[in-house]
């Protein structure tokens, strides 16, 4: 480092890492942290901190050293004074050889616990065996009589030194202690830990270069702003590479932010906002959509029948005579309809609606065209959850009815649409059951040059309109925001836009691609 | 919906001429289909429900060979009597009333064939039988059996016969219990004390409707002549089913012959092609396809689509629609095969002259608003699923069980109801969550579900907020203080109470309204009032998500 890079470092140093590096320079350049606190009266929680800073920049180098530092406590000093337990038996048999289990404490004056651990050790140590409740010494415990075994020795060498530093002891009292270590309450083994602290080549140099103690402003304060003193104060420079906690805004979830992008486009195509239950009868979710009662759409297995409530009310007897009408023979459209029995009982059925098909066939049965209407909500099919699926998502729906619209005009909402959303929109021959022309719409995807199935569209039938009391064609497009929004965010999980993680929600840039230009 | 496999070198075997592999591709979903996936070899396309005539390559070739105007207008299939018979025993009218069935003779057939065959039978089975319930399809080699048939309702035990796949006789009571296609269809015939079954003058069994055909008759690379057999519960159903596979028959040489279906009071001879005649006028055409048409454009597309089209008049034509074709009821449906005729990518795009003006729904005006107050608060949106359970709903969240909107047949245990408060979803959050870094403040808008038998629908849909917060020391205040401030901010005051809500921890729990105040700053109890709760969620609530730091919360519900 040159000296320039050194100035920006000390200048970059607060007044407590000045001062540690003062201190060290005065010890010969390494000292404990508590030499320091001394010398430049500062509190250790200072130092240490200055400390870490210091060695985080290369400036020094912290030594850190754990020692054991072993002692007695109350009841270890007590046995080293007047013997292990076992020792206070050994000397009972030593002079009577046997004694009988049941009269061992009344011998020893041990209590019943301490008997108990005795006894163990005894056998341990080999120096007794028991016999039919009767405790004999054996030759070894005679032997023992006179010497002191390895704890024993540890015991009375602690109560000597007080305490022992544990580094490089020798076997026997390695042994000991060991020994000891197995037995509760006996010895304290506590960690020392002591620093050193010392100057690096590249702190010497800042050293060299010289620190200047005056002190220097960090935080600009209300104080400074109103006395006027920050006229003469030096304000440190700050490290802009440090660690900084992290901000967290709050969030609009990324699927409303698509839902918001959606609405506004049929807003500023002229097309009213309108909504609905999702709990709809199967007159309102297939009926009136001309969807046959026994459609494989309207199966158990891919609707939601609803248990509570299990029926819902029939709208005006004349429409549902006309629905009615339409399904058997095709009313007076001039189709010939699906030729069954039309059950209204079937048609009573409560649904979790399956698409947002039926808030349009309300909003149509209600309103006279001329009209653009949408609405975007909640459907259910019976899907698993699986990374592709989900029982639940979001559909939106538009119409547009009136007089003189004609297909091209359907082909040019649904351009104008998709180009509003940033796509590239074809066509092709689809089947919806409620709508002729049917037609899906492809998007084209530049970054996988590949052409994707987003939504369906078509033209009422007559067998829906007829029965609404519609005189004029309707158009109708619609698509699944979820698939948009999983292809706008770059997933490929559909669970994560409901099951999120909150580290996504907070990392996904809400900027989403726009920019100025 | 059915997907139809095939390869390139199939295709144009039957189609009889050679076109690219491209061709194909660019070509399929103009006429009506969504191409899967293809490779160098084969290819994979689904085709729409009411198309089942696209359901075998034979099918596909004849709409291809319009496109290609190798061959255009409707596809002439002449029949000619057989003379032979199918006499229906009348004690099938409440068991299976509706039999038909003809003869094709001279067909070839290889390995390839018989297995697009039976795709072909499966798919119409699915699509247009409903598995078998409404229509079930039989093939057979004619020269193994000795006409006439009888279609006639037995008893269980009365018959046996070997099975397809099998070697040995069973009894049809049998076949229902053991053989793997009887004990998967048996439910069809469960409310039944006779089952239904056709056999030949020598009693030879050719099939077991809608369970399984005989071993006897089953098709061979060298099976020349069949007899189809098309049973069900719907006739005009059997008919299409059994015109679809005849006519597919028919374009690959084999020749049509009719049989009598004999009933008690009737006679018919089947099956019958007649096209079915519909008009279209081109004026219609005109004004719903937006573009200009001739009547001689209008019959070259309807040509081209495989329909018989004929100028009766300069802006009436007479469409004559072959009889396996289900998908045509109204002249709109013509409409769009003229449309397809000319191939919708041809139809130039253009915005309608309409002046609308545009209301956005005010409940998401709402929404968005306050959305804005939360996350000014510095909250993140989560988004649940409206379906859960009643342990999640009501016993890990302490509350009794009440009347709520419950799902028949639930795709799980964990998705049997609909919602009625938004608390539990932000606990499942959390607990999904648990790892990630505190503190954690989420909110979510969206509707809930209430039980309301004076509605519609017997329900009603509620909107309400709720959010939660949860670090080491989220506390009563920093939860009222939240409250007061939204509530605030949406023009109320806050009025409190305490609250018994079992999902809190007891004595730190407010209930309260939101009350707009008027001029001089007066209750004023007409304008609404927004109502909702608050506090420390209880512990025991916190540990049944699995959860470990404090969580406060509100949820606040709209009235309209």
């Amino acid at each position: 480092m040159n000296d320039m890079e050194l100035q920006k470092i000390i200048d970059e140093l607060h007044i407590y890492e000045k001062k540690v590096l003062k201190g060290l320079e005065s010890e010969g350049y390494e000292a404990k942290p508590e030499e320091i606190v001394k010398s430049q009266n500062m509190d250790i929680k200072s130092v240490m901190s200055a400390a870490g800073i210091l060695e985080s920049r290369g400036l020094i180098k912290v030594q850190k050293d754990v020692q054991d530092i072993i002692s007695l406590t109350d009841n270890g000093k007590q046995y080293a004074e007047q013997g292990l337990p076992e020792r206070i038996i050994l000397k009972s048999l030593g002079l009577k050889n046997s004694i009988p289990m049941k009269e061992i404490s009344k011998e020893t004056g041990l209590n019943a616990s301490e008997v108990k651990i005795a006894m163990g050790w005894l056998v341990r140590k080999k120096w007794a065996v028991i016999n039919k409740g009767i405790i004999e010494i054996t030759d070894e415990g005679k032997n023992a009589l006179g010497t002191e075994s390895n704890d024993e020795q540890f015991l009375t060498k602690l109560l000597e030194m007080q305490q022992i530093l544990f580094l490089e002891p020798s076997k026997i009292l390695k042994t000991g202690f060991n020994l000891l270590k197995q037995r509760k309450g006996i010895i304290n083994v506590k960690k020392d830990v002591n620093y050193l602290l010392i100057v690096t080549d590249e702190g010497e140099k800042i050293l060299e270069l010289g620190i200047d103690l005056t002190p220097t402003a960090t935080q600009l304060t209300h104080e400074q702003l109103k006395t006027g003193s920050w006229k003469s104060l030096k304000f440190r420079s700050y490290d802009i590479n440090a660690e900084h906690p992290e901000t967290f805004p709050g969030k609009i979830h990324p699927l409303t932010r698509i839902i918001e992008e959606i609405r506004e486009v049929f807003l500023n195509m002229g097309f009213t906002e309108s909504s609905g239950n999702i709990l709809e009868s199967a007159f309102w979710n297939f009926d009136c959509l001309f969807q046959p009662q026994d459609h494989a759409a309207r199966e158990m297995q891919d609707t939601f029948y609803i248990k509570n409530p299990k029926h819902s009310k029939l709208p005006a007897d004349d429409l549902v005579k006309r629905v009615s009408d339409i399904h058997e023979n095709g009313g007076t459209t001039g189709s010939e309809g699906w030729q069954y029995d039309w059950d209204r009982e079937i048609a009573k059925q409560s649904v979790l609606r399956t698409h947002t098909t039926c808030v349009s066939a309300r909003f149509l049965y209600e309103k006279k065209p001329p009209l653009k209407m949408f609405s975007v909500g909640r459907v259910f099919r019976r899907e698993t959850i699986t990374y592709k699926h989900l029982p639940e998502f979001h559909q939106v729906e538009g119409i547009v009815a009136a007089e003189d619209i004609n297909y091209k005009n359907l082909l040019g909402i649904i351009e104008e649409f998709y180009h509003k959303l940033g796509f590239k929109v074809r066509f092709r021959p689809a089947y919806f059951p409620y709508t002729y022309l049917s037609t899906e719409c492809e998007i084209y995807l530049p970054e996988k040059e590949s052409w994707i199935e987003l939504g369906g569209s078509g033209m009422f039938r007559p067998e829906v309109l007829e029965p609404l009391g519609v005189e004029t064609p309707v158009l109708a497009f619609g698509l699944g925001i979820e698939r948009l929004a999983m292809l706008k965010l770059g997933i490929t999980d559909i669970r994560m836009l409901y099951k999120s993680d909150i580290g996504w929600l907070r990392d996904l840039p809400v900027a989403d691609g726009i920019k100025l230009k | 919906m059915p997907v139809i496999n095939f390869s390139y070198e199939y295709f144009n075997q039957v189609l009889g001429r050679k076109i690219t592999k491209d061709q194909l591709i660019d070509m399929l979903p103009m006429i009506g289909s969504d191409i899967e996936h293809y490779d160098d070899e084969l290819v994979k396309v689904e085709f729409f429900p009411n198309r089942p005539d696209h359901y075998s390559v034979e099918g596909i070739t004849r709409t291809v060979k319009g496109f290609l105007k190798m061959e255009e207008g409707l596809p002439d299939y002449t029949v000619s009597k057989s003379g032979i018979s199918m006499t229906v025993d009348p004690e099938l009218r409440e068991l299976r009333p509706y039999t038909v069935c003809c003869i094709i003779e001279g067909i070839s057939l290889d390995e390839n064939r018989l297995k697009g065959l039976m795709e072909f039978q499966e798919n119409l089975h699915w699509v247009l039988g409903r598995d078998r319930k409404k229509v079930a399809i039989g093939i057979h080699n004619l020269d193994v059996l000795k006409p006439p048939f009888t279609y006639k309702a037995v008893k269980p035990d009365e018959y046996s016969f070997v099975a397809l796949e099998t070697s040995h006789k069973m009894t049809l009571q049998e076949i229902l219990e053991d053989h793997k296609k009887g004990k998967k269809y048996a439910h069809l015939l469960d409310k039944f004390d006779k089952y239904p079954l056709i056999t030949d003058s020598e009693d030879n069994v050719l099939s077991m409707p809608p369970i399984i055909n005989g071993e006897l008759t089953k098709l061979t690379e060298n099976t020349v002549n069949v007899l189809i057999d098309v049973t069900g519960t719907d006739e005009r159903a059997v008919n299409f089913a059994l015109n679809i596979i005849a006519c597919s028959f028919a374009e690959t040489g084999g020749s049509i012959k009719s049989m009598d279906v004999i009933y008690n009071d009737r006679t018919v001879e089947i099956p019958d092609l007649t096209p079915k005649k519909m008009c279209v006028n081109i004026v219609n055409a005109r004004k719903i396809l937006g573009i200009e048409l001739s009547a001689d454009d209008v019959v070259d597309m309807l040509h081209r689509v495989r329909l018989g089209a004929e100028k009766e008049s300069n802006d009436k034509i007479a469409v004559l629609i072959p009889a396996y074709r289900i998908d045509i009821l109204h002249e709109v449906d013509i409409i769009e095969n003229i449309a397809i005729g000319y191939c919708i990518r041809k139809i130039k795009a253009e915005l309608p002259e309409i002046a609308t003006v545009a209301y956005p729904d005010i409940s998401k005006t709402f929404e968005n608003r306050i959305r804005e107050i939360m996350i000014g608060m510095g909250f993140y949106e989560v988004m649940s699923l409206m379906l859960t359970n009643e342990k999640q709903h009501y016993v890990n969240m302490r509350l009794d069980e009440d009347d709520h909107v419950m799902v028949a047949q639930p795709i799980s245990q964990d998705r049997t109801m609909i919602r009625k408060s938004l608390l539990n979803g932000l606990m499942e959050f959390l607990e999904d969550n648990k790892h990630e870094e505190l503190p954690q403040k989420i909110f979510e808008v969206g509707d809930v579900a209430y039980i309301d038998s004076n509605t519609e629908t017997g329900t009603v849909i509620l909107k309400k907020i709720a959010c939660t917060v949860t670090h080491s020391n989220a506390n009563f205040t920093e939860i009222k203080s939240i409250t007061d401030s939204f509530v605030s901010n949406l023009g109320l005051k806050m009025k409190l109470e305490p609250s018994n809500h079992p999902s809190f921890i007891k004595g730190r729990c407010a209930a309260f309204k939101g009350i707009y105040g008027d001029i001089e700053g007066n209750e004023d109890n007409n304008k609404g009032f927004v109502k909702g709760f608050f506090g420390e969620i209880d512990p025991e609530v916190i540990t049944n998500f699995e959860l470990e730091y404090p969580i406060i919360a509100f949820e606040i519900e709209f009235n309209d």
